[in-house]
């Protein structure tokens, strides 16, 4: 047989009704990968030839077929049907947007988990109080009326679609509550690196963690944020919105001060004793604007300074920076002073030598007149509370219940080296000394050491004085009877008026005998941080202005089983209730067969 | 109505004689069983007991379950040429898929609430606050009931689907192997993001995971929320599916 028989003996009509299959199906794969792909790939333009070629050759080869299979009954009944069903699948998926978009939501849960409690709504009105304020206050550039929104946005890659959706539940809570004031945008980081850059999105290197997935700004109708700095709301929950939404309330009405000019710790500085990342929890955390200010440099505290603080001074105070810092306590001022162990702190190993609140300084002697509370030349050893790094390295464990340490979390705050603080009422006579405003304030103690803990005053050298520079790693702490003093001690205070003076004016002070705890070192710590946080909270009064966030859920319990019933659980679960179910069969089983 | 309630009590007998029935209902609850008695001896006293972790499970199997119990509803019918008889009476086309599709959905029904089972265990652990004013179990119900109205839901669209491919062919196998494919491609459609975007672009992740059967259930029911657009979604499946089966049965007429 040669080329031609061959040839002539093919069924060509069934072959092309093969092709004309294997093109419809190549045409189908094609659009699924151009669909899939959003463009026309190789494979989809493989796939597209494919099936032209297939269904091409058909049509050429069995010209009759396909005229009759247009005309067919087939196609005028098929072609009804499957018009019908498009329009009725259009329909219904159209009412599913229309649903969406209504944004319901309702929450079984038992402690109304996707419900926002009266604070974060509360919160919510007073956010769409201050941008309708806003809106009146000013005018877009090309003099149309402003038109503010709070966008929340969220950067959830491709991976974590379904974590965006879970964050959705909540998030439209707000966008609800928040009556048009609200809005939410998800962004894909990957292909937005842009976006996610600027909102501050990506892995800190500090800490390890995630900085987002969810940010808050503020967007004109332009959704400029008029440089306006996203905040960070981290993890979707109620509590973190709400918290965020309270520091944008409050974001630009209260400053902090930061004292320089005795060799303090610097808010400029990165160094591992410098303050930059106490500063920028501060601004980032609670809103609250931040600035150096060199008593030498002005006549007397600025007007719009919330507090002040004094970080790790070096030196002692001049009278006339005292003089300052009186005028300002007097008018209501609050002031925070953390001041590490004299002559010796932190930076024992480089040979410093703090002269700072020593006995006689005058800022110590200042503190003692005005406020009765003063620093301890002192350092205190707690090994009841100490790290496996040093036993001068203090974990905090008494906390009072006074409101500038209340509701602290579970963990405890890290200290490095600390001196204690002597109250008025720690003394023997423990009443004020005359000619002095002892007794115009109330003395809390805010953080405490152990029982075990001592005040070390010093080891004593070959002629017999006791002498703090002495104690180093080699030459560690040791109590000396009548010369140290025994815990718990106090480690850090509050000053104020009593309540029925507070009608005027309301200062505050916190003192706390150790600075390092806030340096870059050790404030990612989560309770350093939230140490930081709390007394400045209270110092400031932000909490007094504000309502605090939501409390977070109470924890369900866990569920305890005991032996006898995990087997009566396994003996129900296990056997008897499958059993029952396959008894039943069987039983009908063998019915039927008998049937 | 009265064609669909005699269709609807016919069917939901058959799977009552129906030996498979009987097994698959076996094999969910030893699985389920199973599942339940790991995750309690997991969580005791450390975790709180979790009522979802039945319904999740159930909702997995029904993938590969529900195939097995659908997919004789129209392919046996028409192998043995039942179905061209009944099309011959005085009962109309979406009477007769309405009536299967509900007997289906009834039997379901039955097995999920055997699955109460398992809940109840669960509330006699748990303890109670003796003080009456905060009487609040340790099992959050929230998530359990929203779980089931959910999965109630969730079966009747896999059944749905389930049915369709039973009248799109008369082989039983291919029916259940069809449908079983089909309803996992849109449970693990709710993973589409993982896909590397060289194989599925975002949009198109999106959009899978909007057709997704899980996705609806996952993040909303089993929290403890109903959404309108979920319970929607599983309407919708259905809808689309029985009128999209009545289509098809209807064919037969002209094909």
């Amino acid at each position: 047989m040669n080329f031609r028989q061959a040839f002539q003996s093919l069924d060509l009509p069934k072959l092309s009704r093969w092709g004309a299959m294997i093109g419809a199906v190549s045409l189908l794969i094609a659009l699924i990968i151009f669909l899939a792909q959003e463009k026309l790939t190789n494979e989809a333009f493989a796939a597209l030839v494919i099936g032209v070629i297939g269904l091409g050759a058909w049509m050429l080869i069995a010209p009759d077929e396909l005229r009759g299979w247009l005309s067919g009954r087939q196609i005028y009944y098929g072609t009804g049907t499957v018009v019908v069903t498009v329009i009725f699948v259009g329909l219904v998926s159209a009412g599913y947007a229309v649903v969406q978009r209504q944004q319901i939501t309702g929450d079984l849960t038992t402690y109304q988990k996707f419900t926002l409690d009266n604070v974060s709504i509360d919160a919510v009105n007073r956010l769409i109080e201050r941008m309708n304020q806003v809106e009146q206050s000013g005018t877009e550039a090309d003099g149309s009326p402003l038109k503010i929104t709070a966008k929340i946005v969220g950067f959830y890659p491709r991976s974590q679609l379904r974590e965006r959706e879970a964050a959705d539940i909540i998030l439209r809570q707000f966008v609800n509550a928040g009556k048009g004031k609200i809005k939410v945008e998800y962004i894909d980081p990957d292909e937005n690196p842009l976006q996610a850059s600027r909102y501050g999105y990506g892995l800190d290197s500090a800490s390890g963690s995630t900085i987002g997935p969810l940010f808050l700004t503020l967007v004109d109708e332009n959704d400029d944020t008029r440089g306006f700095q996203p905040l960070v709301i981290g993890e979707p929950n109620e509590r973190n919105i709400s918290t965020q939404i309270v520091q944008l309330l409050v974001a630009g009405q209260f400053k902090v001060y930061f004292i320089t000019g005795h060799i303090e710790d610097e808010i400029t500085s990165e160094a591992s004793l410098g303050l930059s990342k106490a500063a920028t929890g501060l601004t980032d955390g609670l809103g609250i604007d931040v600035a150096e200010l060199d008593l030498s440099q002005v006549d007397a505290i600025p007007d719009d300074a919330s507090a002040i603080m004094i970080i790790a001074p070096q030196t002692d105070y001049s009278e006339s920076d005292i003089a300052k810092i009186d005028a300002y306590i007097q008018q209501g001022g609050r002031m925070l002073i953390a001041a590490d162990p004299p002559y010796v702190d932190s930076r024992l190993t480089s040979g410093g030598n703090n002269q700072s609140f020593l006995k006689d300084g005058l800022f110590n002697q200042y503190l003692w007149h005005e406020f009765g509370v003063r620093f301890r030349e002192d350092i205190v050893s707690d090994p009841l509370s100490s790290t496996e790094d040093s036993d001068l390295n203090l974990v905090v464990q008494q906390f009072s219940s006074h409101a500038a340490v209340a509701n602290f979390p579970n963990t405890s705050p890290i200290f490095s080296l600390v001196r204690s603080i002597e109250l008025l009422e720690d003394t023997s006579a423990g009443v004020p000394e005359p000619d002095t405003n002892q007794g115009k304030y109330v003395r809390s103690p805010l953080l405490g050491s152990s029982e075990e803990s001592f005040a070390e005053f010093g080891l004593p050298d070959a002629d017999g004085n006791y002498s703090l520079t002495l104690i180093n790693l080699d030459n560690p702490t040791d109590f000396t009877e009548g010369v140290d003093i025994r815990g718990p001690l106090t480690i850090a205070a509050a000053i104020q008026l009593p309540l029925e003076d507070q009608q005027t004016v309301t200062p505050r002070i916190v003192l706390v005998g150790d600075a390092d705890w806030m340096t870059n070192q050790l404030v990612s710590q989560a309770a350093n941080s939230y140490l930081l946080q709390s007394l400045v909270d209270w110092l400031i009064g932000s909490a007094d202005l504000v309502t605090p966030p939501a409390a977070s859920r109470p924890d369900l319990l866990p569920v305890t089983v005991s032996n006898q019933e995990r087997s009566r659980i396994q003996l129900i679960t296990l056997i008897l209730l499958p059993g029952l179910v396959l008894g039943a069969g069987v039983v009908m089983w063998g019915t039927r067969r008998r049937n | 109505m009265r064609n669909i309630w005699t269709v609807y009590k016919r069917e939901l007998r058959q799977y009552f004689v129906s030996p498979i029935a009987y097994l698959v209902m076996f094999a969910v609850l030893l699985l389920i069983g199973l599942n339940f008695n790991t995750d309690l001896q997991d969580r005791a006293n450390f975790e709180p007991a979790d009522g979802t972790v039945v319904l999740s499970t159930f909702a997995f199997l029904m993938v590969f379950f529900a195939p097995l119990l659908t997919m004789r509803l129209f392919a046996e019918e028409t192998r043995e040429g039942t179905l061209e008889l009944m099309l011959t009476m005085p009962i109309r086309d979406h009477e007769l898929v309405i009536g299967k599709f509900l007997g289906a959905w009834a039997f379901y029904s039955i097995m999920l609430l055997v699955t109460l089972v398992y809940q109840g265990i669960l509330l006699s652990l748990t303890n109670f606050d003796p003080n009456p004013a905060l009487l609040q179990s340790e099992l959050d119900l929230g998530p359990i009931i929203g779980g089931y109205i959910g999965i109630w839901l969730f079966s009747g669209a896999t059944i749905a689907i389930g049915m369709f491919f039973s009248a799109m062919t008369e082989n039983q196998i291919i029916a259940g192997f069809l449908s079983m494919a089909v309803l996992f491609i849109l449970w693990v459609g709710d993973l589409a993001g993982l896909l590397p975007a060289s194989i599925v672009s975002t949009r198109v992740a999106e959009a899978l995971r909007v057709i997704s059967l899980q996705s609806h259930y996952s993040t909303s029911f089993l929290e403890g929320v109903i959404r309108p657009e979920d319970v929607y979604f599983y309407a919708a499946v259905m809808f689309i599916m029985l009128f999209v089966t009545t289509r098809l049965i209807e064919s037969r007429r002209w094909r």
